[in-house]
C-alpha cells in the first residue's frame, strides 16, 4: 500500500492537488482507513463552514458605528507639554476640566495622531475583514478535484442492464445500451 | 491635508470600512440557502407515501403467486435455449440465448456481424434479494392474478397467463409461463391505456443446451463487493445517500461496489431498485461535476433539463430511446440514475432527483454581492 497522505489530505479535500496526484491519492484513500477517515473529517469541516448560517446584525450596530468617532480610544502615554512634564489636564483625553483655564498651546497631541492612525487602521482592517469574509465562501467551497464522471456513464448504463436482466421475471430481453443519436430515425416494427 | 481634515477622513474611512465589513458579514450567506433540503438526519429511507395502497387491493391470486414462484426457481435451475425478440413501438432486436445452469446465460445478438457471444454469469446479483424477494416486491405494488383466458402457445409451447394489476385496477403487465416448466416465455408491459409498450419473448425455444455450445469467458466483473445493510449504513455516515428505497415503491434488491480504479478512480456504489416491473439503478460516486464533466456529458448525448423543480443532465427518456440516464451532483456525490422500462422514466427520475436535490448554484461570493445582501438584510429588503 502506498504511503499515507498526511498533510496532503487537506490539499486533496480542497482540490489543490494536480489531477494525476489526486487520482493516486483517491486510490490510496480507497484502501486506507486512516486516510479515508481523515478525508471524511476534512470534508466535514468544509461542509460545516459551508453551512454556517447567516450572521444577523446586532440591533445596535448603527449606533455603535456612529459612536466610534466619539469613543475614547483609550489611554495613551503622557507626553511632555510646554510648562511641565506631568500629566495633562483632563487626563489622557486632553479634555480640560470644566471651568479650568486654557492651558498653554500644546503641540499636536499623540492622542489625535493616535485617533487618525487608529481610525485609518480600523478602516483598513475592516476592509481586510470584509475581503476575507467575502472570500471565505470561495475558500470553503473550493471545487474538489474528483474523478470525472462523464466517461463512465455508458459503463454504468451497461451495468444496470446486466443487473436488471438477472432479476427474475425480467424476461429474455436484450437492451441496446450504447448511445444512439435520438435524431436518427428508427422505423417502427409491426407487433409480432 | 490639515490635521482635522485628516482626522475626519480617517474616521470616515474607519466607519466606512466597518460598515462594509458588517454588511459583508451579514450578507455572507444568502438567505435562500436555508439548508432545508431534507438532507439532515438522512437515514436512507424515502417517504413511502407514494407506494401503492396494498390494503386497498383485493388479495393476490394464490395460483398466480405459485406459478410465479415456480418460474423464479426454474429460471436459475433449468437449461434452455432459443431466439428471443425484444419489441417496442420504435424498434426490435433478436438475440440467441442459451442458459447453462450454474454457469450463466450466453447471448449473441442477431444482425451484428462480428459480434461475439457474451456470458452473464449466474448468481451474480441479489445481495438484497433471494428468489422470493422480487416477487414480494411485485406483490407489494401490484396484484397478481391468474388469467386463464389469456393462455396461449408461445414458441410452440403451452403457456399459463398471469397478469399484474395496480391499485386502481389498471393492467400493467402480462406474463406467459411455460406450462411444463414454469419458465417465463413472454412478458408484456402495458401503458395506462392498455396498449403494449414493450414485449419480450421467445420465438423459438427448447429445453437443454445445444450440442457444441461454447461458453465464452465471462468479462471481468468490476462490481466485486456486495454490500450489506451494515455497509450501506456505514457508507451513509460518510456522506453517501445510499437509500434503501426510492419514491414510487422502488425497493432495494441489490447493492454492490466497484473499487477505486475498476470503473472510476473513486469507488462506485451501485444499487438496483424495483417495484416488480420497473428496474432502476442508482450509482453514487464521491465527487463533483465540473466543467469537463459537463462537456463530456454533452458529447455523449446528455442535455441539461428540468426535472420537476431541479435541473440535471438527462439522456433518453423518449419513446425512441427509453433507456434513461440522469446525472446530477448532490452533497459531495455525483449520482447517476438509469431506468430502462419505466412507464414515465422522466417522472421517475424527477422524483428521485427531488429526493436527493442537486447542489444549488454557488452564491455570488464577491465582496459587493455580500455587501448588497447585507444591506438588504439590514434594511429589510429582499436579499
Amino acid at each position: 500500500m502506498s504511503r499515507c497522505l498526511g498533510p496532503r489530505i487537506a490539499d486533496l479535500a480542497d482540490g489543490r492537488l494536480a489531477a494525476a496526484e489526486a487520482e493516486k491519492a483517491f486510490a490510496h484513500v480507497a484502501v486506507c482507513a486512516t486516510c479515508h477517515d481523515a478525508l471524511v473529517a476534512q470534508r466535514a469541516v468544509i461542509s460545516r463552514l459551508d453551512t454556517v448560517g447567516p450572521v444577523e446584525p446586532p440591533t445596535d450596530l448603527v449606533a455603535r458605528l456612529v459612536g466610534i468617532s466619539s469613543t475614547d480610544p483609550g489611554p495613551v502615554p503622557a507626553i511632555p507639554v510646554q510648562g511641565g512634564a506631568g500629566p495633562r489636564p483632563g487626563g489622557a483625553t486632553g479634555r480640560r476640566p470644566a471651568g479650568s483655564a486654557p492651558g498653554p498651546v500644546r503641540p499636536p497631541s499623540r492622542g489625535r495622531r493616535g485617533r487618525i492612525v487608529l481610525a485609518s487602521a480600523a478602516g483598513a482592517a475592516a476592509l481586510a475583514v470584509a475581503v476575507v469574509v467575502g472570500g471565505s465562501s470561495a475558500l470553503t467551497s473550493a471545487v474538489v478535484s474528483r474523478p470525472s464522471v462523464a466517461p463512465v456513464v455508458d459503463t454504468l448504463t451497461a451495468e444496470h442492464v446486466a443487473s436488471a436482466d438477472q432479476m427474475p421475471f425480467a424476461g429474455p430481453r436484450i437492451e441496446t445500451v450504447s448511445y444512439v443519436d435520438p435524431s436518427a430515425s428508427v422505423s417502427p416494427t409491426p407487433v409480432p | 491635508m490639515s490635521r482635522p481634515a485628516a482626522l475626519v477622513a480617517g474616521s470616515v474611512a474607519g466607519l466606512l470600512g466597518l460598515a462594509v465589513a458588517g454588511l459583508a458579514a451579514v450578507g455572507s450567506v444568502p438567505a435562500a440557502s436555508s439548508g432545508a433540503d431534507g438532507w439532515s438526519g438522512w437515514t436512507g429511507r424515502i417517504d413511502t407515501a407514494s407506494v401503492s395502497d396494498k390494503a386497498a387491493m383485493t388479495p393476490d391470486d394464490d395460483v398466480a403467486v405459485a406459478l410465479l414462484q415456480r418460474s423464479a426457481r426454474a429460471a436459475s435451475t433449468l437449461a434452455y435455449s432459443g431466439r428471443a425478440v425484444t419489441w417496442t413501438r420504435y424498434g426490435s432486436s433478436t438475440t440467441s440465448i442459451t442458459h447453462v445452469p450454474g454457469t450463466g446465460t450466453i447471448s449473441l445478438p442477431d444482425g451484428a456481424p462480428g459480434t461475439q457471444a457474451t456470458l452473464a454469469p449466474d448468481g451474480r446479483s441479489n445481495s438484497f434479494a433471494d428468489d422470493g424477494r422480487p416477487l414480494a416486491v411485485l406483490q407489494d405494488n401490484f396484484r397478481v392474478l391468474r388469467e386463464a383466458e389469456l393462455d396461449t402457445a408461445v414458441a410452440g409451447r403451452p403457456a399459463d397467463a398471469v397478469v399484474a394489476v395496480d391499485a386502481d385496477g389498471v393492467l400493467d403487465a402480462r406474463y406467459w409461463l411455460d406450462h411444463a416448466t414454469g419458465l417465463l416465455l413472454r412478458k408484456e408491459l402495458l401503458d395506462p391505456k392498455g396498449l403494449v409498450r414493450s414485449r419480450t419473448g421467445f420465438e423459438t425455444f427448447s429445453l437443454g443446451v445445444p450440442a457444441g455450445t461454447v461458453v465464452p469467458a465471462a468479462a471481468p466483473d468490476p462490481w466485486t463487493e456486495q454490500l450489506t445493510t451494515a455497509s450501506l449504513v456505514a457508507a451513509r455516515t460518510h456522506g453517501c445517500a445510499c437509500p434503501d428505497s426510492l419514491p414510487g415503491g422502488l425497493a432495494l434488491l441489490d447493492a454492490r461496489r466497484a473499487p477505486a480504479g475498476a470503473v472510476s478512480s473513486a469507488p462506485v456504489v451501485h444499487q438496483l431498485f424495483s417495484d416488480g416491473l420497473t428496474t432502476v439503478s442508482l450509482f453514487s460516486i464521491q465527487g463533483a461535476l465540473g466543467a469537463d464533466d459537463a462537456a463530456g456529458l454533452a458529447a455523449r448525448g446528455f442535455a441539461r433539463r428540468q426535472l420537476g423543480e431541479h435541473y440535471a443532465w438527462v439522456r433518453g427518456g423518449t419513446p425512441q430511446m427509453p433507456t434513461t440516464t440522469v446525472v446530477w451532483a448532490s452533497h459531495d456525490y455525483v449520482l447517476t440514475l438509469v431506468s430502462d422500462n419505466a412507464i414515465d422514466p422522466l417522472r421517475t427520475a424527477g422524483a428521485v432527483v427531488a429526493a436527493f436535490p442537486p447542489v444549488p448554484d454557488p452564491p455570488d461570493s464577491s465582496l459587493w454581492a455580500r455587501v448588497a445582501r447585507g444591506w438588504h438584510r439590514i434594511t429589510g429588503g429582499t436579499p
